[in-house]
């Protein structure tokens, strides 16, 4: 295993960590009702992102793909986040 | 599919089985054990002995709802007779059930690294003393926390767990499609070719149920990791207030010393309040004694509710003043929404502690055959490296 592929690899795993966070919160600002069942949501919604996200990149034969994807993602869970957070 | 994606699949596949497949194994087999944690604990009490001594098989008890108030006093009061759980911050008392019969005292003395245990006999009300780190506690400290202090080991089993999901999917991405799998075990050949169809079998037989446990046990383990972004986003960027919401703090000694109310008529409102607002059977397992002595003290009665995925010792708790017997609140978990509900799952799904023995013994043998699944992952891989060194 070279040692390109072994930071891949990780950076993968941290990148999807990333945009699955902002997701998760975006869900969390949305919903309403108690706040124990909305951060639960959250981390429902952030820990499937996150291995959704981190399989899909670890198929992905060239970094710039998925890293791509990441900040396009990542975008649009700010955009959620930021509109849930003025409503 | 493409197959340039299918072999980094692979690949990936292989590089996490291989730098993880020991401490995976570590953990399937310790979780396999832990099936039978509450015969383990009963094995290693002191009861266990006191009944060989005597000639006895260990007694059975049905439900501590019948339990009597008098009776509970005269158990809390043999437990602050011998040890000081009216100057720690908490004293758990586990009740006695069908599996166990015994009073179970558990607390942290003051600078004490490890808990302090110590039992009553449920027949007799005998005092039984105490007992050290037993056998089930170290089997479980390992598939926990790798038995590492603090919340380090908990979030590294947890982030293994991830990587066995991992593990799990990448595994089905690249053996789809191969139904056949299901029933080819080829005993005849090479060492790698039997290893490989063991290890291709039992994961597509048991995928549920590997799936399964690597996903409750990966959440049990990183949800200290991944819930405050979204804890903080429901509470605008407090972060103080946020983790107060998810982890109410402890009720605090004041040194402000108080009468506490008869232990009898604490245990005797609870459960007449606990009648009156669950509707469906439930069963007490633990109280709690928090601050006991002062004044801001309170005794807690939770418990389990039958056939419902709810933790055991967490499925309610009703929460009483210990000064004047008032009830404070009561949570049940039945009243919770649809993803605390999910979350209250994942524990009970586990363990596999929401039902009789059957479960518990198909938990067992679908635990043998992750372990299984573990050790001829690495077998595999061991068998190809010697084959590459020969070619």
């Amino acid at each position: 295993m070279s040692v390109r592929w072994w930071l891949w690899f990780l950076l993968s795993m941290v990148t999807a960590l990333v945009p699955a966070l902002v997701l998760g919160a975006a869900v969390t600002v949305n919903l309403s009702g108690e706040h124990l069942e909305n951060v639960v949501a959250g981390l429902f919604v952030t820990f499937i992102a996150w291995i959704g996200l981190g399989v899909w990149s670890l198929g992905q034969a060239k970094f710039w793909r998925s890293g791509a994807l990441f900040l396009l993602v990542t975008l649009i869970g700010v955009l959620i986040a930021a509109v849930g957070w003025k409503v | 599919m493409k197959k340039e994606q299918l072999g980094l699949w692979l690949q990936a596949h292989r590089f996490l089985g291989v730098t993880l497949g020991i401490v995976i194994f570590a953990t399937c087999l310790t979780g396999t054990a832990m099936v039978f944690r509450d015969e383990l604990r009963l094995w290693c009490s002191p009861l266990a002995q006191r009944s060989a001594e005597l000639g006895e098989r260990a007694p059975e008890f049905s439900n501590a709802r019948e339990l009597e108030g008098e009776e509970l006093s005269r158990v809390v009061q043999s437990f602050l007779a011998e040890h000081p759980i009216d100057q720690v911050s908490r004293g758990l008392i586990l009740l006695p059930d069908n599996r166990d019969a015994l009073y179970e005292l558990i607390y942290q003395k003051p600078q004490a690294k490890s808990l302090t245990r110590a039992y009553i006999d449920a027949r007799d009300l005998a005092y039984l003393g105490e007992s050290s780190v037993q056998a089930a506690d170290f089997i479980f400290a390992i598939h926990a926390n790798l038995a590492l202090r603090g919340k380090l080991g908990r979030t590294l089993v947890g982030i293994m767990g991830v990587f066995m999901l991992l593990l799990i999917v990448t595994g089905v991405l690249i053996h789809r499609k191969k139904i056949k799998n299901l029933f080819a075990l080829r005993w005849v050949g090479t060492a790698r070719r039997f290893y490989t169809d063991a290890h291709n079998a039992m994961g597509l037989w048991g995928l549920p149920f590997h799936f399964m446990i690597a996903f409750t046990g990966a959440i049990l383990g990183v949800k200290s990791l991944l819930v405050l972004v979204p804890a903080v986003a429901e509470f605008r960027g407090d972060v103080r207030k946020a983790k107060q919401e998810l982890r109410p703090p402890a009720v605090q000694r004041n040194g402000e010393m108080a009468t506490m109310a008869p232990i009898a008529q604490l245990w005797q409102e609870g459960m007449a309040k606990l009648d009156e607002e669950i509707e469906q059977d439930f069963v007490p397992t633990m109280i709690s004694l928090d601050a006991w002595g002062e004044k801001p003290a309170v005794m807690s009665i939770s418990g389990a509710i039958p056939g419902a995925l709810l933790p055991e010792n967490e499925a309610f708790s009703l929460r009483l003043s210990g000064v004047d017997a008032k009830v404070k609140d009561l949570e049940n978990g039945l009243e919770g929404g649809m993803f605390r509900r999910g979350f209250d799952a994942l524990a009970p799904l586990h363990y596999g502690d929401f039902s009789g023995w059957s479960l518990r013994i198909l938990y067992f043998l679908f635990g043998i055959s992750t372990t299984i699944l573990a050790a001829t992952g690495l077998s595999i891989w061991a068998q190809r490296q010697s084959q590459l060194k020969k070619d």
